[in-house]
């Protein structure tokens, strides 16, 4: 696995925790721990995100700081190979 | 009619039986998702509401 499907998967598995803690908390809105946990996994999550965009580009457009070209559209997309160089992508 | 001709080599009726299903049909994910989402707007209380918006939002990704 090359270092950027190492830290794209470390995204999508704290995410998921994430999504996890959610769908926990809208049936149990008063346990205080999972919210605690949730804002702890959020600040995390964020900069993991912003230091994977500096890497390799946008994960989603949710940053103000693009630049032309626009990179949403370079290549490899997720079902593509991150081991493709960007021509081939 | 397809746009672009494709041969299948090896038929597979059982997966594509399957495959199928989570698209549609009565308990395909699509139409779960859009029934949540629909529904959450008539919800008499805050966990319900929630529960479907965020059920919903995820069984389309």
């Amino acid at each position: 696995m090359t270092e950027r499907e190492k830290r794209l998967k470390e995204i999508q598995e704290l995410d998921f925790r994430m999504l996890d803690l959610q769908l926990f908390l809208d049936t149990h809105p008063f346990e205080t721990k999972a919210v605690e946990e949730f804002n702890s996994a959020s600040k995390k999550l964020g900069a993991m995100k912003t230091h994977y965009e500096r890497l390799y580009g946008p994960l989603m457009l949710t940053g103000d700081n693009y630049t032309t070209p626009w990179q949403w559209i370079e290549g490899p997309w997720p079902w593509q190979s991150y081991r493709l160089g960007k021509e081939e992508a | 009619m397809l746009q672009y001709p494709i041969n299948i080599k090896n038929t597979n009726p059982r997966l594509a039986k399957a495959i199928i299903s989570q698209y549609g049909g009565p308990d395909g994910e699509l139409g779960a998702s859009l029934r949540y989402l629909s529904q959450r707007f008539t919800m008499p209380n805050d966990i319900a509401r929630a529960t479907l918006n965020d059920i919903g939002s995820e069984a389309s990704k």
